[in-house]
């Protein structure tokens, strides 16, 4: 099974490089540079930047908080990710205002101060509730 | 001088030997990364690539529909639906992805960097799967922002293409790490409270992509859907518009009082004015504006209906296709094929008018197509000449 796995997955890869260089459409040598440039970016660039945030939040932040101050900038940096072509808006023609209608720059903010508003009030709802496990005796 | 050569080459030889920086032991700390918490993200991100590629060649065999392939009218909104789904799970995939190679990034530093051909074959597996996988998220985000400048290439054809290169690369993948991931989620994962955080806090970001974009097609939550590219609802009569009239180069010979509908059959040619094609029989039709970008907007469109403009040639619409085309001089869309469920459907009309106006410039003015459950590229506007020719 996992022998026809590999093999139609190299059928499938030879496919791919096949049907590319034989479609008119394709800008082979685009497609190829662009491939390296999202692999380079991400492994080069943005994860070792996630990685020194996160090792300024071991820092920072006191230990208590860590856990939800990660999260809440796990969740905040996928949505800007998402976010990032919308807010620089870039593809906005002259003619057609449908395209990219709305103020995306308040749309990230606003979510962003949604995910932390969160964030805050479950951390208090959690600390709240294991004081008042402590508080009562066992058993 | 070659003494100084030799010490300097003796060092370099040294830091070979030695893994340093990222590729050190320890270099990578989080105790969160476990084969189990990878595991559970490739699951659910080989389920998400799947919905995408399904969806998305579903699309390409619509829009370029080979000899064996038909695709029914009804029911009216199922390209609309498997597009606001492909869409969907390409955006929620982010934070997957994002985390997903975050677990795996110590291997990328693995010490010694080649162990031999198989080694290397799998490694340059890896480098495919992770390049495609980037490629295929990043461009799509690209394309409905409309953003096109940083893709140096033609993005359809590239995303195309690319999805099998991705295919491939995870076959192979989970042809190799079968074994790994079974064994990972077999055994009752200790429970590990900070491993559940991780999933959670993935699984709150793509809900939360989800609801920020997700308005685009899904019309009660535009309002809430800050971060979705189009709004249904804004635009000319009411609807999002994706190429312009001047875009288009159209706007003269569409406002021109002189227009005509050029009808052409086996055996006959007809000429349409306005006046001519707004005397037929009238019908109206509710129907969405489907995009491959993953919005769509309703509207209520009413016209002529083509089987009717087909009837009127003598021609038999069960048995014949329609080339719509455009008044544009050039452009991909230009023409489309109407074929026998859509000629025949009653609900394919030549509109006239949107939401009893007559249609906006922007919306095709005089006279577009709308059919049922087809992408909106398909939707030919300004149509200029539709062509029914039989089909054996």
């Amino acid at each position: 099974m996992r022998r026809v796995l590999i093999a139609g997955g190299v059928l499938v890869i030879g496919c791919a490089v096949i049907g590319a260089a034989g479609d008119p459409d394709v800008d082979q040598l685009g497609v190829l540079v662009f491939l390296m440039a999202v692999v380079v970016l991400h492994d080069a660039v943005f994860l070792p930047l996630v990685l020194v945030a996160g090792a300024v939040i071991s820092r920072v932040v006191p230990e208590g908080r860590r856990a939800t101050v990660r999260a809440a900038g796990v969740v905040c940096l996928a949505v800007t990710v998402v976010a990032l072509p919308l807010v620089l808006g870039f593809g906005r023609t002259g003619d057609n205002p449908t395209v990219l209608p709305r103020s995306y720059p308040i749309g990230l903010v606003v979510i962003v101060a949604l995910v932390a508003g969160v964030a805050v009030v479950c951390r208090k709802g959690i600390e709240r509730s294991r004081a008042r496990r402590r508080g009562r005796p066992p058993g | 001088m070659v003494r100084h050569l030799g010490a300097r080459v003796n060092r370099v030889l040294g830091w070979l030997d030695e893994p340093i920086g990222p590729f050190r032991a320890g270099a990578f700390p989080s105790r969160l990364r476990s084969a189990r918490l990878t595991s559970l993200l490739g699951v659910a991100l080989a389920a998400a690539f799947g919905i995408c590629l399904l969806t998305g060649v579903l699309s390409h065999l619509i829009q370029q529909p080979p000899g064996w392939f038909r695709w029914p009218s009804r029911p009216v909104g199922l390209y609309r639906v498997t597009q606001g789904v492909h869409v969907a799970t390409g955006l929620a995939s982010v934070p997957l992805l994002g985390v997903k190679l975050w677990s795996v990034y110590p291997r990328l530093f693995s010490w010694p960097p080649l162990r031999g051909v198989r080694h290397a074959a799998q490694r340059l597996s890896i480098a495919a799967l992770v390049a495609a996988a980037l490629f295929q998220v990043i461009s799509g985000l690209l394309n409905i922002a409309h953003w096109y400048a940083p893709m140096p290439f033609f993005f359809t054809a590239g995303h195309y293409w690319v999805a099998w290169l991705l295919t491939g690369a995870l076959l192979i993948h989970i042809g190799v790490k079968a074994p790994v991931v079974r064994e990972a989620l077999r055994r009752p994962g200790t429970p590990d409270s900070d491993r559940r955080q991780l999933l959670l806090t993935v699984g709150a970001a793509a809900a939360v992509i989800t609801v920020a974009t997700v308005g685009q097609t899904v019309r009660p939550l535009a309002a809430v859907s800050l971060l979705a590219p189009r709004r249904p609802g804004t635009g000319p009569q009411g609807l999002p518009v994706n190429r312009t009239a001047a875009a288009a180069g159209v706007r003269d010979t569409a406002l021109d009082p002189d227009y005509r509908l050029i009808l052409s059959g086996p055996g006959r040619t007809l000429r349409l004015s306005l006046a001519d094609l707004e005397a037929l029989p009238q019908h109206t039709a509710v129907l969405p504006i489907a995009c491959v970008e993953g919005w769509s907007a309703t509207g209520t469109w009413s016209g002529v209906r083509l089987r009717d403009l087909a009837g009127l040639l003598g021609a038999d619409p069960a048995r014949c296709e329609a080339v719509a085309e455009s008044l544009q001089a050039a452009g991909r869309y230009r023409t489309s094929v109407v074929a026998g469920a859509h000629l025949d459907d009653r609900l394919t009309l030549v509109a006239l008018r949107l939401g009893g106006e007559p249609l906006a410039l922007d919306h095709g003015y005089p006279a577009r197509l709308i059919a049922p459950n087809r992408p909106g590229v398909l939707q030919t506007k300004w149509l200029g000449r539709i062509t029914v020719r039989s089909v054996r």
